[in-house]
């Protein structure tokens, strides 16, 4: 019988590789057409699994090598801001053998160092697919908030949101508020104050439907819910003599940190239990459950979609 | 929010607690007293929600439990929301009875209980009733230490020396005809004090 982090990672992977191939990797499953992908947290989560499947490591890489110029290494230096110490020191390994491999300048922590990688020239991107909306964007308007802000704006198109709440797309309030007042004054946004912010919503939603199209269904929260997947991992690593008392607790705040996230999804997360054992046996399986739906063609979200 | 009706829930809290405090390289030594501690040492069987702690024991030494180290309560509370109790669970609500000090011997009384990074310290039946003797005056006949002290069964002895230990807490007037009206109740009459 599998243990609980082998099954994670199985689905982890999985879910990876589907992410991946969408974007172009050299993978077999594409289960994930229908959704937005989102390029730098798939690169954060997967530097992150590391060695847990080398092939869909060295296939990642040989994708960044190649589409360098999609990414953005200020997204890359935010997003990290969020990770936990194994995630960063991850990605400190996986940037440096990308930068060692190309021309690729991404943020790397000092003592990491490169390991031995051939890139496999296989990744191709295939634009007109909905799944990659966001490299298309890029094309469109630059590696910059721009993209990103347009993208999360596609993804809810009737939302009215501010600078802070737009925040969640990657890049600094200050960035975010000036790129919203260029595109308010380009006629693309409309503003609104409400209270002291001004909101911002889009104005023209066909013109840059049409320029974006083909448009995907799910504008899934990758940023974070990667982040989830990377600390539930995490949680999954710890010594096999960790006690499930000490895992039932670990596992409860784990949920309660993501519960906004979470909440977003029809499945509610387990309530506290009397026992620590059912708890942790209740809570386990439905991260598995969790990650079995995000990683499969049915979306947990229950075709609810969520922005950026 | 849960109430622990029997011991499995109380154990497993703090058998949780400590294995939590040990992964994290914490260790506290408590003392505790009252319904809870009662509880876990098989004294009473009446459900109760919370563990009281009366001091925070450093180098053998008793300390106010208030505030409570915030490592301990970040823990505390981590183990509620796991378990459904409520966040103050494990509380330092007893610590003033350290300001006019515990019953003498208090200390070498204790029944100490261990669960990996939490060592408490379990008040004795003696202090027990003492400590019990003392809530019950203060708070009436009808409350719920009046009940868990019957359940402690204690001597004539036992509650004279818990009610000249009581009068030190507090010796105002009214407090000893409350004391001595309580006596009655327990079935102690013309109690010289």
């Amino acid at each position: 019988m599998q243990s609980f982090k082998e099954a994670l990672d199985d689905l982890l992977t999985d879910l990876a590789w589907s992410l991946w191939t969408e974007l172009g990797v050299a993978g077999v499953e594409r289960r994930h057409a229908r959704h937005s992908v989102d390029p730098e947290s798939l690169i954060i989560f997967t530097a992150d699994l590391g060695d847990t499947d080398p092939r869909l490591r060295d296939e990642s890489m040989d994708w960044c090598i190649r589409y360098d110029s999609f990414i953005s290494e200020v997204r890359l230096r935010n997003l990290l801001k969020t990770q936990d110490e194994v995630t960063k020191k991850a990605f400190g390994e996986y940037a440096a053998t990308i930068n060692a491999n190309g021309s690729a300048r991404w943020p790397v922590p000092s003592g990491s160092a490169p390991f031995s990688f051939t890139p496999s020239g296989k990744s191709v991107v295939d634009f007109s697919r909905p799944a990659v909306l966001r490299l298309r964007m890029r094309a469109l308007f630059g590696v910059g908030a721009r993209a990103e802000l347009l993208t999360a704006f596609l993804g809810e198109p009737a939302a009215s949101r501010s600078a802070s709440e737009l925040t969640v797309v990657g890049y600094a309030k200050r960035n975010i508020a000036q790129v919203l007042s260029e595109l308010h004054s380009a006629g693309l946004l409309q503003a609104r104050p409400i209270q002291n912010r001004i909101h911002y919503r889009l104005a023209r939603v066909d013109a840059l439907r049409a320029l974006a199209e083909p448009l995907p269904d799910f504008f899934l929260d990758w940023s974070m819910l990667l982040t989830f997947a990377a600390a539930a991992r995490h949680l999954a690593m710890r010594p096999m003599d960790t006690s499930w008392r000490v895992s039932a607790v670990a596992v409860n705040q784990l949920l309660m940190h993501f519960e906004t996230t979470l909440a977003s999804f029809d499945e509610p997360v387990p309530k506290s239990q009397p026992s620590t054992r059912d708890y942790w046996e209740n809570a386990s399986d439905w991260i598995l459950r969790f990650f079995r739906g995000l990683s499969s063609e049915r979306t947990p979200s229950s075709a609810r979609s969520t922005s950026p | 929010m849960r109430v622990m009706k029997s011991i499995e829930p109380l154990e497993e809290a703090i058998g949780t607690l400590g294995a939590v405090l040990a992964d994290r390289g914490l260790h506290y030594e408590l003392a505790a007293i009252g319904g809870g501690s009662l509880m876990l040492v098989g004294l009473i069987k009446r459900p109760t929600k919370d563990v009281d702690i009366v001091a925070v024991i450093h180098e053998g030494k008793y300390q106010r439990a208030d505030p409570l180290p915030q490592p301990l309560v970040q823990a505390v509370q981590e183990v509620a929301a796991t378990l459904g109790l409520a966040s103050d669970w494990l509380n330092a609500g007893p610590t003033d009875l350290l300001r006019f000090g515990l019953p003498e011997g208090f200390a070498r009384r204790v029944e100490i209980r261990s669960y990996d990074g939490l060592t408490l310290h379990i008040a004795g039946r003696i202090d027990q009733i003492h400590l019990k003797f003392y809530a019950a005056v203060d708070q009436g006949p009808k409350s719920k230490h009046y009940s868990d002290l019957i359940a402690l069964r204690p001597t004539r002895d036992e509650l004279l020396a818990s009610a000249r230990w009581t009068l030190s807490q507090d010796s105002s007037p009214g407090f000893k005809e409350s004391l001595k009206g309580a006596l009655e109740a327990l079935g102690v009459k013309d109690a010289e004090l």
